[in-house]
């Protein structure tokens, strides 16, 4: 066999790094500020510095700028090596980089300015999601031709985990990602009411699978073996760990919807997965926590091995937490509340966090041809983000707690203990004070390990390193024979058994569902890595073929996703046909549109639950009717203000006026913002037309002649809305201000206005015309 | 306690003793796979399991 030298790319392993130490900073310290801003309202700066446009700035700096950075430094190091290749393209390499760049900035510059989809960790408008999409194809055919041009036939471990997140990411993002535009910043998502909420968690929750967790597995697989100067304790551990964590991790979706309006057997099944997930979840933790075993002694010098212990630990109680919370009656208690914030910020402080401290600590002195710069003060950052999160993580457990109950006690006769919202708020404020100094710590070690990073570079020289491998050639064939081994056959058989679900009770299809998840998984698992005599086993002649191991990972998280979503998209289709409610006026329509912009749902849901203490202090429970012309859903997941379901003519339109002006002038204690601007910004109905056409091309049947009539009848709505503001309140108001706009919205929550039978007879000719001819036609009738 | 308990849980349908059942033996069978797995040690996996640490960094 012939030896070729090759030279490792390394120059964008040091890009992506030195991208994920800025980004990071700027995703924390915003953090920071948003924690400030719960805790003092001043902090809020309007228009374009307020809690709801900043958090998702927030929580997108630090998902896709932060973590998505630190993964593709890890993954372009470790794929190089492992595959004794360079990578294909440094074209591509660099495309991908500077491209993930720009992504990040028109993200920070369109989400504080109010461009947003308001879909969490999916906000950004369609043009950047275009983009993700190109630059994540640009990543993805780089890092394949590269896994193709290998000179190590056997795939490691941790390739495996990239391949997964790969797919898995891109099918995930498109999915979700569906929208019609409306404007060059503007779309509605595809998908309506709880069709949208549940490919919205589908896609939510395995962003956090698929993103901040399997590319990290596949981090630690290398880099954890790398620091402790040992293999991974256990391999065959390791295809368990992989096949049962990726199969389980995307039915789990529902999880975050449990006790709402989506269909029971979606909850349920969300919740069951979710309790799997604990296991293949630990397996992976033992196994990286293992892999230490022997190098114990060092955990007090090292700071690596301190960080990669401390992370995978943080893991383990991360996926101890998350099935936990997914039971139903837990749930109950934690759902929308600081709970929630607490295990999020476990998982993403302590296991993103410290991982990719872990992995920068090891990679930047051999990068830069020197040592650690300082190794206490890797060490001091260990100790203030450790203290950091533990400051974090008890304030949120205890401010979810006391949240959850109070919001939950009732006296004697039944009533609420604490029905004004802003009682439950004022208990906990300082909780979220120590929440801020907590993040504060955090973010302090952060900077510490930036410095220090910084002057490691600075002390050594970008190193270019060249070695010398055998050149394989792979000649493989494609190895489509596996693609119907015995394994592949088994799960077929699992998933038969699976579908039986649809013939059996409600409680017997989940004895039916856990056993076929049982066959599928642990049978073609312990099939796959047993061999006969002399023979090789089934997985390891996988591992060597990168097109049916791709094919068989896509399909793993494939079933899952199609199986929840297929159904929920197939009924929803049928509500539409049946439902007598009316879509939004063109007014409630704009002011819904303002709410979005302002990022209202970071703070109010509009789901109230089925118990009583929900019903008491917000109405009746929410039916899946009142969200279905909602594109994008509204349902929320966090309540730092009440539920906003049923506000519609609660109160009069001078007491939202007077709210959003000044919210403590109502509700003394309150920390929302003050949102007086709104009276000041003006709305063009001009292009309301727009929004109604792009609506009705997701199906809200709204008539061409609303549609032509839109911009008329939104200025008269907002004139009636305007006089009454004046006639109670001498308020002077514009009729085209988004003020206007947004208290019409929410004086339309949880009203039920329903078609009479004339309007019935032209929705269905509406809908029959729909049928025939779609969008184009209504453009003929526009005056 | 745990009378009270498992009476009130199973109050609404006797049946829902069978997806705890099936949950039990998911995760019996799961560690039982998991135990068998870190029990055996053959050859087949070890030049895979050392392949991060073959390269010089």
């Amino acid at each position: 066999m012939s030896r070729v030298s090759i030279t490792y790319d390394d120059v964008v392993t040091r890009r992506f790094i030195a991208a994920s130490m800025v980004w990071g900073i700027v995703g924390m310290l915003v953090g920071v500020i948003v924690a400030l801003q719960l805790a003092y309202w001043p902090a809020n700066v309007g228009p374009y510095g307020t809690f709801g446009r900043l958090r998702p700035l927030h929580t997108n700096a630090v998902i896709f700028a932060f973590v998505g950075n630190m993964i593709f430094a890890g993954v372009y190091y470790s794929s190089q090596r492992l595959l004794k290749v360079r990578m294909a393209s440094d074209f591509l390499s660099k495309l991908h980089f500077w491209g993930w760049q720009g992504i990040i900035v028109a993200a920070a510059l369109s989400l504080p300015l109010g461009f947003t989809q308001a879909k969490e960790y999916a906000e950004l408008e369609w043009p950047i999601d275009l983009a993700i999409a190109g630059i994540w194809v640009v990543f993805a055919v780089n890092f394949f031709w590269t896994v193709a041009k290998r000179n190590e036939r056997h795939l490691y471990v941790a390739l495996w985990f990239y391949i997964g997140t790969i797919v898995t990411v891109a099918m995930l993002h498109i999915v979700n990602s569906l929208s019609i535009p409306v404007s060059a910043l503007k779309s509605y998502s595809i998908f309506g009411g709880v069709q949208d909420a549940l490919v919205q968690w589908w896609y939510g929750h395995n962003a956090v699978a698929f993103f901040l967790t399997t590319p990290i597995l596949g981090i630690m697989y290398y880099f954890v073996p790398k620091a402790a100067n040992r293999p991974v304790f256990s391999y065959r551990l390791s295809i368990i760990h992989f096949w049962s964590l990726i199969f389980i991790y995307i039915w789990a979706g529902p999880h975050h919807l449990l006790n709402t309006a989506l269909p029971d057997w979606a909850q349920t099944l969300g919740m069951i997965f979710s309790l799997m997930l604990l296991a293949p979840s630990w397996g992976g933790m033992l196994n990286g926590l293992l892999t230490l075993r022997g190098a114990w002694d060092q955990l007090r010098q090292d700071p690596v091995l301190k960080f990669f212990a401390a992370g995978v630990t943080f893991y383990g109680m991360s996926t101890f937490e998350g099935p936990l919370l997914s039971i139903k009656g837990v749930s109950s208690l934690a759902h929308y509340t600081d709970w929630i914030i607490a295990h999020v910020h476990g998982g993403a402080l302590g296991w993103n966090g410290f991982m990719a401290a872990g992995t920068f600590y090891w990679l930047t002195p051999r990068l830069y041809g020197t040592k650690l710069y300082s190794r206490s003060l890797a060490n001091t950052h260990f100790y203030i983000g450790t203290f950091g999160i533990l400051l974090y993580l008890v304030s949120m457990w205890v401010s979810g707690v006391t949240q959850g109950l109070m919001w939950r006690a009732e006296n004697e006769q039944g009533a609420l203990l604490y029905p004004n919202f802003v009682e439950t708020l004022l208990a906990i404020k300082g909780l979220y004070w120590t929440r801020f100094v907590g993040g504060t710590f955090y973010l302090l070690g952060f900077v510490l390990q930036g410095y220090n990073l910084w002057k490691t570079a600075q002390q050594g020289a970008p190193q270019t390193v060249s070695v010398e491998v055998e050149q394989v050639s792979l000649g493989e064939g494609v190895g489509a024979g596996l693609l119907v081994g015995k394994p592949v056959v088994l799960s077929i058989m699992g998933l038969l058994l699976l579908s039986a679900l649809a013939f059996t009770n409600a409680v017997g299809s989940t004895a039916v569902m856990v056993l076929a998840v049982m066959i599928i998984l642990l049978g073609s698992i312990f099939v796959a890595s047993d061999k006969g005599h002399g023979k090789i086993s089934f997985h390891t002649l996988l591992e060597g073929r990168l097109m049916p191991f791709t094919v068989l990972s896509f399909l793993a998280v494939l079933i899952g996703g199609a199986a929840e979503i297929i159904p929920s998209v197939v009924t929803g289709a049928e509500a539409l046909g049946h439902t007598r409610r009316l879509p939004y006026t063109p007014l409630e329509l704009e002011g819904r549109d303002v709410f979005i912009r302002e990022g209202c749902y970071n703070c109010h849901s509009q789901m109230i639950r089925p118990f009583t203490w929900e019903t008491a202090r917000y109405g009746e429970v929410s039916e899946l009717e009142d969200s279905i012309f909602d594109h994008p859903f509204q349902w929320g997941s966090k309540r730092t203000g009440p539920d906003l379901a049923r506000v519609g003519g609660r109160y009069s339109n001078l007491w939202h006026y007077e709210h959003l002006v000044n919210p403590r002038e109502i509700s003394p204690g309150s920390n929302m913002p003050n949102y007086p601007h709104l009276a000041d910004e003006m709305l063009s109905f001009a292009e309301t037309a727009d929004k109604l056409r792009a609506m009705r091309a997701v199906g809200v049947p709204y008539t061409p002649e609303q549609i032509a009539e839109a911009a008329q009848a939104a200025e008269e709505s907002a004139r009636e809305v305007a006089a009454d503001l004046a006639e109670q309140g001498h308020v002077k108001v514009a009729p085209q201000s988004r003020m206007v706009a947004l208290i019409a919205y929410l004086q339309r929550l949880g009203k039920k206005p329903e078609l009479g039978a004339e309007e019935n007879e032209a929705l269905a000719a509406s809908a029959a015309e729909r049928v025939a001819t779609p969008v184009a036609h209504v453009e003929e009738v526009q005056p | 306690m745990m009378r009270e308990f498992s009476a009130e849980f199973f109050a609404r349908s006797p049946l829902l003793a069978l997806p705890v059942v099936a949950m039990g033996i998911f995760l019996t069978v799961f560690v039982l796979v998991l135990v068998v797995t870190l029990l055996r040690r053959d050859k087949e996996f070890e030049r895979a399991s050392h392949l991060p640490l073959d390269t010089e960094d």
